[in-house]
């Protein structure tokens, strides 16, 4: 119970909004808010950097917009909060060995799926009339 | 004493749930009217139970260590008898009530004559049994607290909202309906026939259960928007996720149900797909309430319980499955069908369904299964999900705007596109729209594209038989399928076209959001029943700058748990919201936080109120359609006097 409290404070104090200053460009603001959405909060349960207020989510906005200003590609920053974070700050999981059974595993189940509903579309087949 | 009087009514539905199952197991007819009988006083005596609970909290007894534990006297008494099923062990009460109940009507609507029904009785009694054995041994909400305090620890505050007091209930409306086409799929497997007549008698079930699970997800939802704080209606958060599942396959259940009553075919599939559903219902209970998954709806880290809840789940699931496997043979269902008929395009709804339903199970529990490994911690959050499900729905709906026009058995290409000629002009004007307003976008213009087409499919449906008196399955299928059109749309549009801004401001500025002007005219304290809040004053303004609607978001704070928490104030139209939320500017000053100033966020979400009309739209459907069609097969039924009233 005394943990579930701690973890409750926790997802509290994410559940709370502080604006820091937008960027002037509105396309690089844009590009932020995107680019927020896409960045977990390291210290939040399934939250964004957009949509928490933790401390350290206020911290990675900042980054986050003054990389932008400074001209770095949307890759570019991800790949300085990995070095940081590791994987688990990108809330889209990259491409790689260990993610290709949840990337592919969907598309292999319809693919599969539909040769099912092909075989049986076959076996049930009736002549149009 | 009240409590005492609650477990033992607790008890006592235990009795009557073995005396049931096992009563509808033997084959006399004098063990069915018992088995009758006492599923009616199961829910009799859940009933008692969840009430006595209800009392506890009412009464703020904190001598009961649940009340304890999730209730403040401070509380509004309103939500004072809510924190009694916002909490784990009152939930898992109310769970086994709702099961009960359902037990109940089921038995006394058709748990008399057909060997089928009686079983799924019987397989109904085992289901309320483990759960209130479970509530009983490891979950009990009656416990006492030696000594009692004085003072409850509160709820979370985040749950005290309106939302939140229906949600709960609604949603396990859905889960655990869900258990009634279970145990008829059981009754079929074991006793019966999977065929037309099966699928006449559970299909009503499904509907009601399918029904309120969409209500359910629908409050869940709005509440998020309204009480977090963030703008969003949809998290992709686990318990969200967990929710979602049943609610996919249910749907395919639903629809491969319809061919199989109407045409006899796909009966091994549709009795796996209900299996499955209720399967998803216990392993989302399982997710929420073992704390497996950590989310803001766990209630109990505890693992005896998630043990247990495994034990259940396996055992029920386990032999379900072990059932079809020994039957799987019997099946037979020699129907034909053209590669463009209703049958194939429902095929491809189920193909989709169950697709989407794996990449959100395979999405949600990945990142303990890396974690499990051993392998680099990973999150798997709504980009996934969104690039994921997205695309299957889009394929989904292709399906769906099509399959209501197109015919039984014989449909052709030619014959269903001919029909939705009108569909297919508004799907492509909306899709060169949205290219138009929103370019660069490849999703988009295909989701509204979709959407359009299955709206403007129905509506052709619906004028090509407006002169004609509609069947209950009609109503129920031009709604759902309505709804859905109308919710997609919303959802695209505010995916697509959503603004925010969010700025740091001082009295008298003006902060502007496209065409919106919103004037912060300045902070004043106020206090609730059992909180404080600083709201905020802000106004609209129009061009001239003359003050149309004022606002008053909140940032309230809950002594009693010492959680601050976001009141959002919502100008909603019908043409979109425009959401906002306060928040203070602090800056640590040696221990003491002090406020610097006050920041407002806008958003601007377009079309977001047609999302949840629209899912209402479509879960009203279904329960038409579940109640209307329940209704009308018990007066078609002969009632069968069981034998101990024939005595008498």
């Amino acid at each position: 119970m005394k943990a579930f409290m701690v973890l409750l404070a926790g997802l509290m104090l994410c559940a709370f909004v502080a604006p820091e200053r937008p960027l002037t460009d509105p396309a690089q603001e844009a590009r932020a808010l995107n680019l927020f959405k896409e960045l977990r909060c390291p210290t939040c349960i399934a939250q964004s950097i957009h949509d928490s207020n933790a401390d350290i989510a206020g911290d990675l906005r900042v980054i986050v917009r003054e990389q932008i200003e400074h001209g770095r590609s949307n890759a570019q920053i991800k790949d300085y909060l990995v070095v940081r974070y590791g994987d688990v700050i990108l809330l889209r999981p990259p491409m790689k060995t260990a993610t290709m059974p949840l990337w592919l595993g969907p598309w292999i189940i319809f693919i599969l799926g539909g040769g099912l509903v092909y075989v049986v579309m076959r076996r049930h087949r009736a002549r149009a009339e | 004493m009240s409590s005492e009087l609650g477990f033992l009514s607790l008890l006592l539905a235990l009795g009557c749930a073995v005396l049931q199952s096992f009563a509808a197991f033997r084959a006399d007819e004098h063990s069915g009217a018992l088995a009758i009988s006492a599923a009616r006083a199961q829910a009799i005596a859940a009933l008692a139970s969840f009430l006595f609970l209800l009392a506890a909290f009412a009464a703020s007894d904190f001598s009961v260590a649940n009340v304890a534990a999730n209730s403040h006297s401070t509380k509004p008494v309103f939500y004072k008898i809510a924190a009694g099923w916002g909490n784990h062990e009152g939930s898992m009460l109310l769970w086994a009530l709702l099961l009960s109940i359902y037990g109940a009507f089921f038995a006394h609507f058709q748990g008399r004559a057909r060997p089928d029904e009686r079983f799924a009785v019987g397989v109904l009694g085992l289901l309320s049994a483990g759960v209130l054995a479970f509530i009983a041994l490891a979950s009990n909400p009656f416990e006492r607290l030696i000594p009692a305090v004085a003072e409850g620890q509160g709820l979370n505050p985040l749950l005290q909202d309106i939302g939140l007091i229906i949600h709960p209930p609604m949603l396990y409306l859905g889960y655990v309906g869900f258990a009634v086409p279970f145990a008829m799929a059981m009754g079929g497997l074991a006793k019966g026939k999977i065929d037309a007549d099966w699928a006449k008698r559970t299909r009503p079930w499904m509907l009601i259960a399918w029904g309120f699970m969409t209500w359910g997800i629908v409050l869940g939802s709005w509440w998020a928007y309204r009480e977090l704080g963030w703008g969003g209606y949809w998290f992709w958060d686990p318990v969200e996720n967990a929710s979602l599942l049943p609610w996919l396959v249910g749907a395919a259940m639903v629809h491969s149900t319809l061919v199989l009553e109407r045409r006899g075919g796909f009966p091994g599939w549709t009795v796996l797909l209900a299996i499955i559903t209720f399967s998803l219902s216990l392993i989302g209970t399982f997710i929420v309430r073992s704390g497996l998954l950590t989310s803001v709806h766990a209630f109990a880290v505890d693992p005896t319980r998630g043990l247990a809840i495994l034990i259940y789940l396996t055992v029920s699931i386990g032999s379900a499955l072990a059932l079809f496997a020994m039957r799987s043979k019997s099946f037979e269902a020699d129907i034909r069908f053209t590669p463009a008929s209703r049958e194939a395009l429902i095929l491809i709804n189920n193909l989709v369904m169950s697709s989407a339903a794996a990449a959100i199970f395979l999405g949600t529990l990945y990142p303990l299964f890396i974690d499990a490994i051993g392998a680099a911690p990973l999150s798997v959050g709504a980009p996934f999900f969104a690039a994921t499900a997205i695309p299957l729905f889009i394929i989904g709906m292709l399906a769906m705007g099509l399959a209501p026009l197109a015919m039984w058995r014989k449909g052709t290409i030619m014959q269903a596109l001919g029909q939705s000629r009108f569909a297919l002009g508004i799907a492509l004007a909306g899709s060169a729209l949205t290219i138009a307003l929103k370019p660069g976008s490849f999703i988009g213009p295909l989701a509204v594209g979709a959407a359009l087409w299955v709206g403007a499919g129905t509506l052709t449906y619906g004028a090509k038989r407006r002169k004609m008196k509609w069947t209950l399955d009609q109503w129920a299928m031009v709604m759902g399928h309505l709804g859905l059109a109308i919710a997609a749309i919303g959802m695209a549009s505010t995916a697509l076209f959503s603004t925010e801004v969010s700025k740091a401001v001082s009295p008298g500025e003006i902060t502007q959001l496209g065409e919106v002007s919103a004037r912060f005219d300045g902070i004043s304290n106020i206090a609730g029943p059992n909180f404080t809040a600083e709201r905020a004053q802000i106004s609209l303004l129009d061009a001239q700058g003359k003050v149309v609607r004022t606002l008053y978001p909140e940032r309230r704070f809950y002594p009693a748990s010492g959680m601050p928490t976001t009141e959002a104030a919502i100008d909603s139209h019908f043409l979109g919201d425009l959401h906002v939320t306060v928040s203070a500017l602090t800056e640590k000053e040696g221990q003491v936080t002090v406020i610097k100033g006050w920041a407002v966020r806008l958003f601007y979400r377009p079309l977001i109120g047609w999302i949840w009309v629209g899912a209402a739209l479509t879960g009203l459907g279904s329960l038409i359609g579940g109640f209307g069609l329940g209704w009308r097969y018990r007066r078609r039924i002969p009632r069968v006097k069981p034998v101990s009233e024939a005595i008498s």
